[in-house]
Order: C-alpha cells, then structure tokens, then sequence
C-alpha cells in the first residue's frame, strides 16, 4: 500500500474524501428524518420548484454525464455529442407523453403503474424484472467510472479493487439505511456536480482558451491557422521522401481529383530531365487544382518541383471528401498546409510547423486517435466503426485493362522488392526509390504485371514466364536459359502482407487471377455513411425513448404539490441538465488538444478519465491550482457515480424486497421480516454489480448508459407509451411487448458488448473468448452489428407491434373499468377524480 | 375536494369528455413532438447531404457542433415552455368545461 499512497496527490486525495464523507453523513442525516416510503415521497411537497427541480437534475446525472461523455466526446468526437443532447431531450418526450399522466394516475414507479393500469398483480411482478435488468446494465458504467476515479486518485490501485471498495461501501450505507434519496441530498448532489464540471472548465479555457477556439484547433491537422512564425517563413518543400510516403500521397491525391477521365492532366515528355510516361502532373499544379476547388484559396508555394503520377477513378466524391483525402495525403507526405486569415494557403513542411505549432496549444495526436476530419465531422469513429470492421466483399466492377491498381503497383512493386531483397540477402538492390515507375498498357492481369515488373527489376533480366500457385506459395520463375524457384518458406507470409498491407486483394478463379485495390472493393459494398445515418438515428431512438423509461426518473415527478408545480419543476429541470450538458464535451474538446496520451491509453487509463485529469496540466503554470481542480473533479465524480449508484439499489432492492420477496414468495411476513431481507438483498444486489462492474473495464461508460437506455427504450417505454394513450390495451398485449422488446433488445445489446469484451487484452479476453468468432460474423454483416449494438429502432416498433397485436386478439381482456382509468389518466387534477377512483376501487375488491 | 354535483359529474364521465380530453392533449403533445423530432432527426440529414454547409465554422465551432453541442439546449427549452404554457391552459378549459364555477381560479 505505502508504494501507492507515496503518489497520490494529497489534494485530489481530500476533496474526494470530504465529498465521500458528506454525501454518507447527509444521507444518513436525512434518513433519520424520514423512515417510510411516504415520508420519501412527501418530503418534496415542504421544498420550492427550484429545490426540487434541483433534486431531480441531481439524480439524474450519472457517471455517464460526469465522465462518460467527455471521454466519448474525446475519443470518438461529433458523434458522442448525441449522448448528451438526447439524454436532455429525452426528458422532453417525458414531459410531453408520460409525465403528466402518470402524475395524475398517483402511480409511483413503474410496477405500481403496471398494476393499476391492467388490475394485475402478475403484471407487476413482471414489470419488476425489468427494474432489475435496467438497473444492472445501468450500474456497470457507475462501476466503471468509480473503478476509473480510484485508479486515478491511487495510481497503480487496479482497476477491479477501485470497483469493489466503492461498490463495498455504497452497498453497505444502503443496506444500513442511508442514501434514501432525499430531495436535500440530490438538490446538493447537482449543485456539486456543476460546479466540479464548470469550474475547471472555466479556468481551463482562461489559460488554454475558449470552446471555439480549442475546437477551431482541430481543423483537420494540415490546415491550422499559420501562426505569425510560419508567415515570415521561407521554406522549401520537397517532396521526395521515402517513397511508400510519397506514392501514398499520390494515391490519395488520384481519388481526390476523382475527375472524369476526360479532364486528364495528361503530361508526357520531358520535366527536369527525367522522362515521364502516363498521367503525371506536377505537384504546383495539384496544388493550385485544389486551390481552385476550394475557391478563396490562393497557393503559395516556393519549391515544391517533383512530380507526382496521376490517374483518375471512375467514381465521382464530393469535395469535401476530397478536400478530406488530399489533406491527408499531403500530411502523410510530411506538408502541412496552413491557413492565414485571407484564406491564403501555405504549404509547409510538417517538420518546421510541428515546432511551430509545438509552442501553440495542441500536442500530437498518437496514432490510436481518430484524424481531425474523422473526429469533428458527422459520421465518424463511433457510428461507423461497424461497417469500417466489414470485409470488403472481393469483387471488382472496373475493367482491369489499364494499370488498374495504379500506386498501389507501384507502392507494391517496392514492398515486394523488399521482401525479394530479405529473400536474397539483400545482394540485389539495385532498385532506386527516387525513381518513378510506370507501366505500358497492358491486358494482363495487374497481379502478373507487378509480379513480372518486380522480379525484372529485382533480378535485372526479363523472365520469359512467371508461374505461381494460386495460394502464392510457391513461384516458378522461367528465365530465357533457366528456371528458378523461390519456394514458399518465407515467401507466402511476405507475399500476403506485403499484399495486404499495401491494400491489395487478390481473388482467384482459376484462369484469372485478379488483384485490386482493397479500397476500391469496399467502396462498391460499403459506402459507411448510410449505415453510419442508421446508427445514429437507432442511438436517437433509444436515448430519447429511454429516458422515459428510466425507473428512478418517473418517481421524483410526484415530490410536487400539484400538477402546476410540477410542470414547473419539469421545465426547470430541462434549463438545469440542458446548462450542464454544455460542458462535459468541452472537456472532451480540450483533453483532445491538451491531453492526447489518454488515447493510447485502454480501459480505466483510457479517456474516460479526461475529466479528471484534465485540469491538472495547470500544475505546469500555477501550482497547486491543477491538482485542486482535478480534486474538485474527482468529487463531482464520486457524487455522480454515488448518488447514481446508491439510487439504483435502493430502487432494485425494494423491488427484490417488497415485490418478489414481500408479494411473491412470503406475502404474509412481517415488515420487520422485510426490512431483514431488504439489507440482505442490497448486500447481494450490491454484490452482484460490483461482479459485472469489474469485467467491463474495455467498454465506454457512456456507451453502457447508452445500452441501458436501449433496454428501457425497448421495454418500458412503449409499455407507459401506450397504456397511457390506448385503451384497447390489455394486460396479455403489453406483456408480451414488453417482454419480447426488452429481451430481445438485452441479448442483442450483450451479444455485441460480449464480441468486444473478446477481444480485450488480458483477463477478460479470456473469459469472453468463445465470442470471439462473433466478429468475423459481424465482419460479414455490418448492418446485423449495427441493428444489435443499437436495437432501438427496430426493438421499440417490435413492441409497439406486438402490443396492438396482442391486445387485439385479447380484446375482451380490456379491463372494466377503462374509461375511468383513462379519465383518470388524462383529465384535470383539480376535477378530483382520482379520489372517486381510489373509493370504486376500495369498494369494488 | 368535494364532490361535484350529479348532473356535471355525467358530464365529466361521458365518453365524450374523455374523447376530446385525449385528443386535446394528444394533438398538443403530437405538435410539440413533431417540432422537437423536426430538428431532432433533421440533423442527421443535414449532416448527410449538405456535409460542406455544415462545415462550415461560427466562432471556431463547425456550423453543425455548434447546433447540436450549443444550440439545441435553448430549442429544447422553447418547446417545453410552449407546451407547459399550453398544457396549463388546456387543463383549465378542461375544467372550464365540466365546472364552469371554477373557472375564475387559476
């Protein structure tokens, strides 16, 4: 232990433990004051709107908000931004289709809604199943965000140990019967938690600079405004460089251009005394092509006087996209382009920006992080990465007669030659990397040419017949007097990743033999953007939808006075999570450009941390203030997963408590019986979430919540959705609704966090091994991994589906009394029909 | 609350009531839905086939994080004010209706 407490930082260390300390003392506080479940709801009716509007914002932001969306923002950028804004609009359809009903019908969790709706003790008891899968999928990301948070604060505390001290002590302070959520408690909960997020970010961005500026950073990477160091600059930009660069460039530059072959820059003849042949142009005027394209831009340019190859695609790709593959290109090639004000673009060698942009606000990024144009535009790493996984299905619909692979020859010809080198020793290198290559026109097969060309230039003589098995394993190479064979010990595996690295498939059938560029297979099948549209929009379902479903959201709409009041309450509680979720991807935005590490780093040491340890880069300028507000951070997490996490085994345990155990299986024991059993529950319960917590270390915290809200979307959602709005539902339709659509949402949604547990390193790859092979399915079948790893938008129509269905053909089991239950539902408060119902009800059983 | 007479209470039970009390309030919270749902899932769309417009930079932000990361919270809140205001005033006409005598209350 003295090894990991001699690094910890003692500020960061007292915050938390004055937050850990607090939040126990007030919960416990509290619930001297309050013993029953009425007491409970009633407490909010003595606080005002804002207290309570306060309380409600407090309950509901959870590790997920406090943590998790800042590091998704980081690690997958524009995308995640939907976590947030559905997570507050999804209290909207609360407001506008559920809230005001329920409130009237006096039902206070969902169960109890269940019951009075259909008249079913049976319904209840499975509505409360659900209360338990939602909360467990919902305690993982709090496990997770308070393993990450004690693996900050006790470096080398492992991530497991941080899971079970906190989940230990949460479990015992509710078994002992503290952490009731009182209005109090969560009211202080949310002031806490907004002030540890806006705080830091206020001071941050006084010293590093604001949101715009920090996001106008990540401008993709080669075109940064210029700094006044680089407009002063002479420079010379050569382009030579290792040749794999520079035919890279090439390559990317031909699918920018992506001009209809007629507008060729078809340059033959002589240029600096080298003699070209084919489609060549010079770099200058690629340049001032896409300075063309992009309109204001005028290029500047010094030197740049090698000549590059180009060929045209067939397909035709929006300048945007364009803009995004040339800019990547040039970079690979070692060129920054820079922007001054006047939209002049300058080209720049990478080397002497980097030093410039070195003293300015942005570190490297490391090559795990996603490239800027990825990462700040729609449709990036996090919705696309299930069609990026798909393999290329291997077929080609361009005819192959001309240099088809273009660069990709090229690049591969040198690869090759590598490899031909490694095999031989390295006694005949005679090949030149400055020299340009090219190809006459030819009918055959592309693979056979690079093969032909490769081993011409490898060995300096032409072979008359190049033989190869189709696996590649062995080559037979016929020389005018002699035949040699280079057998396939090495020269499969070289051959293959020499292939596979330089994006080339082979197919072959026999008689021909095909070889195209990967990326050209993949564009014909999968085009990532639509599927990248329907991930999104599944993610928009189940947030929003999700949100209404959340168990411990609906209860807190009854700590009102009246109807009038709570609507009040609803509003402000929109104007208070909507301020708050401003913030959280600020931190993302910033740990992008401040505090890129975290991307190499993977599980509890990846981005999740960002808010965190964000603000102790201020160490470097205004010691102890970074460590203070890194341990302001590190409270308004503890609050977050606390808070989080005591409600919902509060909630799970009185459902495990009084409904299976007090209605189910002892219906006559005694409530001291059941206050034993309530504590032995939230000890197991308690136990149980710490066991699934401490395997989903790989997976985002913001995604699980995300996951968790599917399950809702799925289940309960349409369940509140159409009992409040459709009579004809009968008990049996909206059983099998919601039992079919939050079932089969669940397995899917765990079928695709089993996949990526699988191939996790370490321990819990292990364990999750024999999902191993689900990924080469998912490989095949992108739109299959999307649809399960975000199953709202074909799971909440499932259950609405089902429940018309259903209740169609049980119509005769529509209960009696329907009519004064959707009165009850729908009209006025102030006609006090509840309270006639209340007395039908008592007089009827 | 006491009872209300006999004859309004039939009118407060009809069918009727209850029709037009669902549709009110369903066709209210349809319009505020559709409103949210129209700037809610229009985004993506726009992102999809204008990706250059919404590229385009405000105060350092792309026009489109700037909408979704800022700019929706403010919407948001316009439809609910809007539809809290209106349900307010739908529920007292509702009263109005079966209980003239207690219109003049807020």
């Amino acid at each position: 232990m003295m090894p990991i407490l001699a690094t910890v930082d003692p500020y960061i260390l007292a915050f938390s433990a004055v937050t850990v300390i607090v939040t126990i003392w007030m919960g416990f506080r509290s619930a001297k004051t309050s013993k029953t479940a009425s007491d409970f709801f009633v407490a909010g009716r003595s606080v005002s709107v804002g207290w309570n509007a306060s309380a409600i914002s407090g309950e509901y932001l959870s590790a997920a908000s406090f943590m998790g969306i800042a590091g998704m923002v980081m690690s997958s950028g524009y995308d995640a931004l939907w976590y947030p804004v559905c997570y507050a609009c999804g209290y909207l359809f609360l407001l506008l289709f559920i809230a005001g009903p329920l409130r009237r019908f006096g039902a206070y969790t969902i169960p109890d809604f269940a019951e009075g709706r259909f008249d079913s003790p049976l319904f209840r008891k499975i509505a409360v199943c659900f209360v338990l899968f939602i909360g467990f999928f919902y305690t993982m990301p709090q496990m997770k965000g308070a393993g990450t948070t004690l693996a900050y604060i006790f470096p080398g505390l492992p991530y497991w140990a941080g899971v079970v001290l906190v989940g230990a002590v949460i479990t015992l302070n509710v078994a002992l019967g503290g952490m009731k959520g009182i209005t109090l408690v969560q009211a202080f909960q949310y002031w806490a938690k907004m002030f540890a997020i806006s705080v830091p970010i206020f001071v941050l961005m006084a010293v590093y600079g604001h949101y715009g500026k920090q996001l106008n950073d990540n401008l993709p990477k080669d075109s940064k405004p210029v700094p006044e160091a680089l407009r002063s600059l002479e420079y010379e930009a050569d382009f030579a460089g290792p040749p794999t660069l520079r035919v890279t460039y090439e390559y990317k530059i031909r699918r920018w251009l992506g001009l209809p072959a007629k507008r060729t820059f078809f340059i033959n003849g002589k240029f600096d005394g080298h003699q070209y042949s084919g489609s060549e142009i010079p770099v200058s005027q690629l340049l001032s092509t896409f300075g063309a394209m992009i309109r204001q831009t005028v290029l500047r340019e010094k030197s740049i006087s090698k000549y590059q190859m180009i060929h045209f695609p067939r397909k035709s790709r929006s300048s945007l996209e364009f803009a995004a593959d040339f800019l990547d290109a040039i970079s690979k090639n070692g060129i920054t382009l820079a922007y001054d004000d006047n939209f002049v673009v300058r080209a720049v060698p990478t080397e002497i920006a980097n030093k410039v942009y070195a003293s300015e606000n942005r570190k490297p990024l490391p090559e795990k992080a996603p490239a800027d144009s990825t990462w700040l535009s729609p449709f990036g790493p996090l919705t696309t990465k299930a069609a990026k996984a798909a393999k290329p299905t291997p077929t080609y619909d361009g005819s192959l007669l001309v240099n088809p692979l273009g660069s990709a020859i090229e690049h591969m010809e040198y690869s090759l030659r590598e490899a031909f080198n490694k095999i031989s020793g390295g006694k005949q290198s005679g090949f030149d990397p400055e020299q340009v290559f090219s190809f006459p026109p030819t009918n055959r097969s592309a693979f056979e040419l690079v093969l032909t060309s490769t081993v011409e230039r490898q060995f300096n003589r032409k072979p008359s017949q190049i033989k190869y098995s189709p696996e590649l394993t062995n080559l037979l190479i016929h020389w005018p007097q002699e035949t040699q064979q280079i057998k396939g010990k090495d020269l499969p595996k070289t051959l293959h990743s020499v292939l596979s690295s330089n994006g080339v498939t082979v197919v072959d059938e026999g008689s021909v033999i095909t070889a195209f560029r990967t990326k050209d297979a993949s564009i014909v099948p999968i085009d990532p953007r639509p599927y990248s549209l329907l991930y999104t929009y599944s993610l928009i379902i189940a947030l929003v939808c999700g949100t209404a479903g959340l168990p411990h959201i609906l209860v807190r709409f009854y700590t009102n006075p009246d109807g009038v009041a709570a609507k009040r309450t609803t509003m402000w509680v929109m104007i208070l999570i909507g301020i708050f979720y401003v913030f959280p991807p600020v931190f993302g935005v910033m740990g992008r450009n401040l505090f890129p590490e975290l991307y190499s780093g993977i599980g509890a040491k990846g981005t999740d941390k960002i808010v965190l340890e964000l603000p102790r880069l201020l160490n470097e300028k205004y010691a102890p203030l970074g460590s203070i507000l890194s341990g302001i951070t590190c409270a308004g997490a503890f609050a977050a997963f606390m808070s989080t996490f005591s409600g919902l085994l509060v909630s799970m345990t009185g459902a495990m408590a009084h409904d299976v155990y007090g209605r189910m299986f002892r219906p006559k024991s005694t409530p001291d019986q059941r206050m034993k059993m309530f504590k032995v529950f939230a000890v197991v319960l308690g136990g149980v979430a710490v066991l699934l917590g401490s395997f989903v270390e790989p997976l985002e915290i913001n995604f699980m919540v995300g996951q968790a809200f599917a399950i809702a979307a799925a289940s309960y959602f349409p369940l509140l959705f159409m009992a409040v709005w459709w009579r004809k539902l009968t008990m049996k339709g909206a059983a099998v609704g919601m039992l079919t659509g939050g079932v089969s949402a669940m397995v899917a949604i765990s079928l695709t966090s089993f996949s990526t547990l699988a191939i996790a390193p370490g321990k819990t790859g292990e364990l999750f091994a024999v999902f191993k092979p689900l990924n080469d399915f998912w490989a095949t079948q992108p739109l299959l991994r999307i649809l399960c790893e975000q199953p709202a938008l074909w799971a909440v129509p499932l259950a609405i589906g089902l429940m018309i269905v259903v209740s169609k053909l049980t119509a005769k089991e529509v209960p009696a009394d329907i009519r004064m239950k959707m009165l009850v539902l729908h009209a006025p408060e102030k006609l006090g029909l509840k309270q006639e119902y209340i007395q039908e009800h008592q007089h009827g059983h | 609350m006491k009872p209300p007479s006999s004859d309004k209470r039939l009118d407060m039970h009809s069918e009727e009531f209850l029709h037009s009390l669902m549709r009110k309030q369903l066709k209210l919270s349809i319009a505020c839905a559709l409103a949210f749902l129209v700037v809610l899932l229009g985004l993506p769309l726009a992102n999809y086939f204008w990706p250059e417009l919404m590229a385009k930079r405000i105060f350092g932000f792309t026009l489109t994080w700037f909408l979704l990361g800022i700019g929706f919270f403010p919407a948001v809140w316009c439809i609910s004010y809007y539809f809290i205001r209106r349900s307010i005033g739908l529920e007292n006409e509702e009263v109005a209706e079966v209980k003239p005598e207690d219109t003049t209350k807020p």
